[in-house]
């Protein structure tokens, strides 16, 4: 400072959206000088330029964000799209290959035409995630809740998981009521519950997954816990957000949304969906929902 | 490739539906096919007597991707000049092509294209080194 040999200095505020988002200092080298009134009003006018260009450099870098994590979902939505398709061409140009060649048994054709169906049902509802992450963002998620048997769709979204659950290699232990009497969207609470079990099967490493389902301070409360990967503490805020996953996109596929909607859809409930991890040891993760009183 | 035997294709493949779709499909092509699930089975697999004659291979997988597959490949001379065919749903993949040392077919791929480049890889042209891109 001292190498400066500044005489008189000048502080004033850069004006931000929430008061001041920083300080603008001016030296001045000449020695003995008293600052005017025009000299503080010139100062502050040179801070509010200065703000202006600040918040254009950071609405410039939230733009530069949101678009690279728009162009890194369209790649993975792309990828995940691809996937299923690659499957249903390879099944259908496969028999059209072995049609032409032999007679097709009934019971080939159905075993073909089943798996092409699943992947089928797959690509739609990759199409409806991706839908939905734009409803989400436009705010217009809207419920249609009515009564239902809460332990009856936990175990029901369980079952629905058989296949992914073999491939995991995974047991899944399910501890729920005979009945937990609810009032809520059940596609979309389905939706979230599932989200979550293939999370914990997809990251669990073929350890069991725990399922647990109670009614707690008039909340339903579900907890799914597996023993696999784990999450970082520094990436336990940032996994629920929309096109995020802490894991690599290199080994594990998916669009990185489905946490990102088991929250929303557990908010627009009036609910939660929190997560309790260790990495490595793995990850609980809780989704509470109000119950009718 | 002479007739004499059928060639041993090694598909490295996670998905479990293309996995199988390919088993058949190279099965009823003549093919011995061999399934690994991730790279580090089909690692494993590559480096199991007798050697697979070509590799299909997937990128994106659990616990060991396609690229750390093929690095691996191509750091073990016994195994860096078994023919590997790429198969991929990444478009961004083409960038990385080089690094990859392999040809890559785009998923969803034609049945048709996957066995000419199958039968191109393992029937090499006429002295024509470094054709293999």
């Amino acid at each position: 400072m001292d190498e400066l040999a500044f005489g008189s200095m000048m502080t004033v505020p850069l004006p931000g959206r929430d008061g001041a988002a920083g300080a603008l200092t001016m030296f001045f080298n000449r020695g003995g000088r008293t600052h005017t009134r025009d000299d503080v009003l010139l100062g502050m006018e040179i801070a509010s330029r200065a703000a202006v260009a600040v918040q254009n450099a950071r609405l410039l870098r939230d733009l530069r964000d949101a678009v690279r994590l728009r162009d890194e979902f369209l790649a993975m939505a792309s990828h995940e799209l691809r996937t299923p398709l690659a499957a249903v061409r390879l099944n259908v140009e496969t028999l059209l290959l072995r049609a032409r060649r032999e007679p097709l048994s009934r019971e080939t054709l159905v075993t073909k035409l089943e798996g092409t169906g699943r992947q089928v049902t797959r690509l739609a509802e990759l199409v409806d995630r991706i839908l939905d992450v734009s409803r989400i963002e436009a705010g217009v998620l809207t419920l249609e809740r009515r009564d239902c048997d809460l332990a009856d769709e936990l175990r029901g979204a369980v079952a629905e998981l058989e296949p992914e659950r073999a491939q995991a290699g995974s047991r899944i232990s399910v501890e729920a009521p005979a009945t937990l009497l609810a009032h809520l969207d059940v596609t979309r609470v389905r939706q979230a519950l599932r989200n979550l079990v293939h999370n914990a099967l997809k990251y669990g490493e073929g350890r069991p997954v725990s399922v647990n389902l109670a009614a707690r301070d008039g909340n339903a409360e579900v907890r799914v816990a597996d023993q696999g990967i784990g999450i970082a503490a520094e990436d336990q805020a940032r996994i629920f957000e929309r096109f995020t996953r802490a894991a690599g996109a290199r080994h594990y596929q998916g669009l990185g949304v489905g946490l990102f909607i088991a929250r929303e859809v557990a908010r627009a409930h009036g609910g939660a969906l929190s997560v309790d991890s260790v990495a490595g040891a793995g990850s609980t993760f809780t989704l509470e929902l109000p119950l009718p009183r | 490739m002479s007739d004499a035997r059928r060639a041993r294709v090694l598909v490295v493949e996670d998905d479990a539906e293309i996995a199988a779709g390919l088993d058949e499909l190279l099965g009823l092509s003549g093919y011995d096919v061999t399934i690994a699930r991730d790279g580090a089975d089909g690692l494993a697999r590559l480096r199991a007597e007798p050697p697979p004659d070509v590799v299909l291979l997937d990128l994106m997988m659990p616990r060991m991707d396609g690229y750390s597959f093929r690095e691996a490949q191509l750091a073990d001379p016994r195994l860096a000049a078994i023919p590997t065919l790429v198969l991929t749903a990444d478009r961004t993949a083409q960038a990385h092509a080089a690094r990859l040392a392999a040809p890559l077919l785009s998923k969803p791929f034609a049945v048709a294209d996957l066995l000419s480049a199958l039968e191109s890889l393992l029937r090499p042209g006429p002295a024509e080194p470094g054709e293999n891109e």
